[in-house]
């Protein structure tokens, strides 16, 4: 795994919206780049969209018992690109999130994608605890991965 | 963040989406968009050419205009979308919903 960036954020709102800058600003864009492999500008857009999601999800869900502490990491292998998403809200239980949120899928949602979207566009989805005081969010993208999601219309 | 919007016909309205529509302002979007159900508007072409983000919010005001649209036998139709919204698209399938054009243009041409 060769290191992409990573950064820490007080500022979940900018965070964002640099996070979304960085990635743009730093996947490579030749072999010289990428130590030789090339990892597919689609797999930059579904990390792109599983960091907003999940940013999203700790700004409008998270509890934090003070301020705000983000560290966001992405690392890129000749097969996949994984990132890691560190934070020190109060947690909560992904998998039972995502159970609730894939069993109760209404025609045309208007809510509760967000979760859903991570879980189709990734592999190794988890949210576990990081002692002594932290989440850690991880994902793995793999270069050839085709994601769907069963949305009803 | 404001939206802007223009009428093309009597029943079409073009809305250009910008940069980012998130779940920062879907309910901005939201109140762009469903005014102009009441004044007669039933076919929506949502000008995606500059967006960077199309989030699961984003996606979910969309799908808010489409119900109430639909009941009118109205469309919305999705015109120039970016790389990053057609990959929402393909994942979503929502292409089964949302007729996609290469343009502006095209769309109105179908349309109006």
């Amino acid at each position: 795994m060769s290191l992409l960036f990573q950064r820490t954020y007080t500022d979940p709102d900018g965070a964002l919206d640099d996070v979304r800058a960085v990635l743009r600003q730093s996947w490579p864009t030749s072999e010289s780049d990428s130590g030789g492999h090339m990892p597919p500008s689609r797999t930059r857009h579904y990390l792109q969209l599983v960091l907003h999601e999940w940013l999203a999800n700790l700004m409008r869900h998270a509890t934090f018992s003070s301020v705000p502490r983000i560290s966001v990491r992405v690392s890129l292998s000749e097969t996949l690109a994984r990132c890691e998403v560190a934070d020190n809200s109060t947690g909560f239980d992904l998998e039972a999130s995502l159970f609730e949120m894939q069993s109760n899928t209404l025609p045309l949602p208007e809510s509760q994608m967000g979760l859903r979207i991570i879980d189709a566009c990734a592999t190794d989805v988890s949210y576990r605890s990081r002692p002594p005081a932290e989440y850690q969010f991880t994902a793995s993208i793999p270069y050839d991965h085709d994601p769907w999601m069963n949305v009803l219309f | 963040m404001s939206f802007h919007t223009r009428p093309v016909s009597d029943d079409t309205l073009v809305v250009t989406v910008g940069d980012t529509l998130d779940f920062r302002n879907a309910e901005a979007f939201k109140d762009a968009v469903h005014p102009p159900i009441d004044d007669g508007k039933r076919n929506f072409i949502l000008d995606f050419s500059d967006t960077d983000v199309l989030d699961s919010s984003g996606l979910g005001a969309v799908f808010s205009l489409y119900r109430r649209v639909a009941t009118h036998d109205g469309t919305v139709v999705f015109a120039g979308s970016s790389e990053p919204v057609r990959v929402v698209v393909e994942l979503t399938r929502t292409y089964k919903v949302f007729p996609q054009y290469d343009s502006v243009a095209d769309a109105q041409a179908d349309l109006t």
